[in-house]
């Protein structure tokens, strides 16, 4: 019995101690919102200030997507790397030179208008994303081929019987072969952009179509069962 | 000599030996952490469906038995949180697709229709006879799901393993099995009508848009040419048809800088779909001259009522969106989608799905609300620019015959559509000018 009250008084002790600890806490907390908004305040006020001719701040992922457009466009020759280097602001200065742009060698607002190049991180990302399946996946195949490779993966999007995000599709395990072996993680190029930007804006050459294999390569005899829609060069894809 | 020579060969096959046996424990306990990490990974995703499963057993069952509306709502709406989690969880799980798809249809399924309820809850209906009958076949469906589900968890042993037991393109494993085994309840899936993303009757979608005649392999050759008749195209050639919902030509052709692909269906000789690649040149064209080439292109094919409504340049291309007009109506759901090159404003791709899936006679332009009333419905802090009458697409497969007024404020552009026949606001659309061109949202 002694024993008992006695850890139930170490108990009680422990429970003192933290109340001047939550009061701590507390005006801790009340400090932090109030440091946070001044620096909101300040924030707002410094942005206020920033000068009208706006800037695309370029990062990996932003730079990748200019690169392709240029490359596409004949104006980029070097390996689409997401690196905002010499050659890269080089290819910007000429683009901006054939437009009549000025020539800044920066991504300002009429040159990533002029390519097509948005500021939207979540459509970067996607686009990235969906370019990086086309490549892996039929790099070698017609241009239409790969459109239809990108339609694929945002029909599962959209189908009950699959994940329903653009990365739950292309992130599902043993859903396409590229994620297996390392293919995944090669840079896509300009025409595997060109493709994911067309399948995004809803074009789609196999009119719904879930899946597709090569059937030359094809080893699940699950999916000879499947409807055939189309073949569109080395790939049938099917229902 | 000869023992020297044997001491520096045994030193070295003891170097190499040991080499390799490091390198072999090395790689093997590396393997080990990530076949480890994997694993756990796996076996959370496993155990929080056997956990997303149960809850939503339980939601459905209170759903069933809860007579107050707004409690009922409440149900709905948590199934349907369990089930998105629930479908993630699948989706994170190494299971060949032919043995996990039915669990994932059906918790999709489910989902969706328990939003659809939780809706018509809150909208004040009341839930049919046909609404409860199919809860009461899904509530069944889960029973049977649920019960393969925990068999399978509660007669693992420690050593189970989702790593070892599963493999690409083999469906033989206990897992894939008990996946599959989920939708062998001996019954028909519900068949579910309701306005949601998974709806059965958006899979039973009608074709209006096409013409009743068939033509020849030889007449969708001769459409192409017609269409593409100043392009001086070479090497057209038939790659096989195209089935399924639109049963369509496919071509291939090429131009001096392109490869061009086209589908034309076989029923009504409707040209499909043009997609192409290849170079650009240096842009010439105004966004307005491209708009009219994609209304010239889309005349050229006998489509003469194809008016440009929206247009946007991306890359050197312009996207050019057309739908048809009639008595004045502008027909949003028939829209199609063209692109056009600045350059030489030539025709780089075409979209008419959902012209195929929707252009019809529609007959029904009786304007109920004035638009002096419905003007009464714009916010007044809108200073109105201009006013259209259209139809417009609403979720899944609907219609509305709308006023839409195009508005300015504080340097927004907005557009509001206002419903001809009840006079409520339908949508809001808030035009958002990014680097990008223009977007609605």
């Amino acid at each position: 019995m002694k024993q008992k009250n006695k850890k139930s008084e170490k108990d009680l002790n422990i429970l003192d101690e933290q109340k001047p600890t939550s009061g701590a806490k507390r005006i801790f907390a009340i400090s932090m919102v109030f440091v946070l908004t001044i620096v909101s305040i300040l924030s707002v006020i410094v942005v206020g200030n920033l000068p009208s001719e706006e800037v695309v701040t370029a990062n990996v992922t932003n730079t990748r997507i200019v690169q392709a457009k240029l490359s596409s466009l004949g104006y980029f020759k070097d390996e689409i790397d997401g690196i905002f280097d010499t050659a890269t602001i080089e290819a910007i200065k000429q683009y901006q030179a054939d437009r009549n742009l000025n020539i800044t060698g920066s991504l300002d607002m009429a040159t990533t208008t002029a390519l097509g190049v948005t500021d939207n991180t979540q459509a970067n990302t996607d686009l990235y994303l969906l370019a990086k399946l086309i490549y892996s996946e039929a790099r070698g195949e017609v241009y239409e081929g790969q459109v239809a490779v990108g339609a694929v993966v945002l029909n599962r999007v959209d189908d009950a019987g699959f994940p329903n995000t653009l990365q739950g599709v292309i992130y599902q395990p043993w859903a396409f072969t590229a994620l297996h072996d390392g293919q995944f993680n090669l840079e896509p190029n300009g025409t595997a952009y060109q493709a994911a930007q067309d399948a995004m804006n809803g074009w789609d050459p196999t009119y719904g179509c879930l899946f597709y294999y090569n059937p030359r390569t094809a080893t699940s005899s699950w999916i000879f069962s499947r409807q055939i829609i189309v073949t569109i060069g080395n790939h049938v894809f099917c229902v | 000599m000869k023992t020297r020579t044997f001491i520096a060969v045994v030193i070295a096959l003891v170097v190499t030996v040991g080499v390799l046996a490091f390198g072999w424990i090395g790689s093997n306990s590396q393997y080990a952490t990530v076949s480890g990490q994997l694993e756990s990974n796996y076996q959370k995703s496993f155990s929080e469906l056997v956990t997303n499963i149960n809850t939503i057993e339980i939601y459905m069952s209170k759903a069933l038995i809860t007579m107050e509306s707004q409690k009922q709502q409440e149900q709905y709406q948590k199934i349907n949180q369990q089930c998105s989690l629930a479908a993630t969880n699948l989706g994170n799980l190494p299971v060949n697709h032919e043995s996990i798809v039915e669990t994932t249809k059906f918790v999709n399924q489910l989902g969706g229709f328990s939003y659809y309820l939780s809706q018509k809850l809150k909208n004040g209906s009341t839930l049919s006879d046909a609404d409860i009958k199919s809860v009461n076949e899904l509530y069944n469906w889960c029973l049977y799901v649920q019960s393969v589900i925990n068999d399978f968890a509660n007669n693992q042993d420690g050593s189970f393993s989702i790593l070892n037991s599963t493999s690409y393109n083999d469906t033989s494993s206990n897992f894939d099995k008990m996946f599959a085994n989920t939708s062998a309840t001996g019954t028909e899936f519900p068949t579910l009508i309701y306005d949601g993303p998974f709806s059965d009757s958006i899979k039973n979608k009608k074709i209006l848009g096409l013409e009743d005649f068939v033509i020849s392999q030889n007449d969708a050759k001769k459409i192409i040419e017609a269409a593409f008749v100043d392009y001086n195209i070479k090497n057209i050639k038939f790659n096989g048809m195209v089935e399924g919902k639109f049963r369509s030509f496919n071509f291939t052709f090429e131009t001096k800088h392109r490869t061009y692909y086209a589908d034309v269906t076989e029923k009504g000789g409707l040209l499909l779909s043009v997609s192409s690649n290849g170079t650009l040149g240096v842009e010439k064209l105004s966004l307005d001259e491209a708009k009219r080439e994609a209304e010239l292109f889309a005349k050229n094919l006998g489509l003469d009522d194809l008016k440009g409504v929206w247009s946007t340049v991306l890359s050197g291309v312009a996207y050019v969106n057309l739908v048809p007009v009639k008595n004045n109506v502008l027909i949003y759901p028939d829209m199609v989608k063209v692109k056009v090159s600045l350059d030489t404003g030539s025709i780089l791709g075409w979209e008419a799905q959902s012209y195929a899936y929707n252009h019809d006679e529609r007959n029904d332009f009786d304007f109920v609300i004035s638009e002096q009333t419905a003007r009464k419905m714009v916010s007044p802090y809108l200073s109105i620019v201009s006013i259209k009458k259209c139809i417009i697409p609403q979720d899944y497969g609907k219609e509305q015959l709308c006023y839409e007024y195009k508005c300015e404020y504080n340097s927004y552009e907005y557009y509001v559509y206002i419903s001809a026949k009840t006079g409520q606001e339908v949508n809001t659309l808030r035009v958002i000018k990014t680097s990008n061109g223009n977007l609605l949202q």
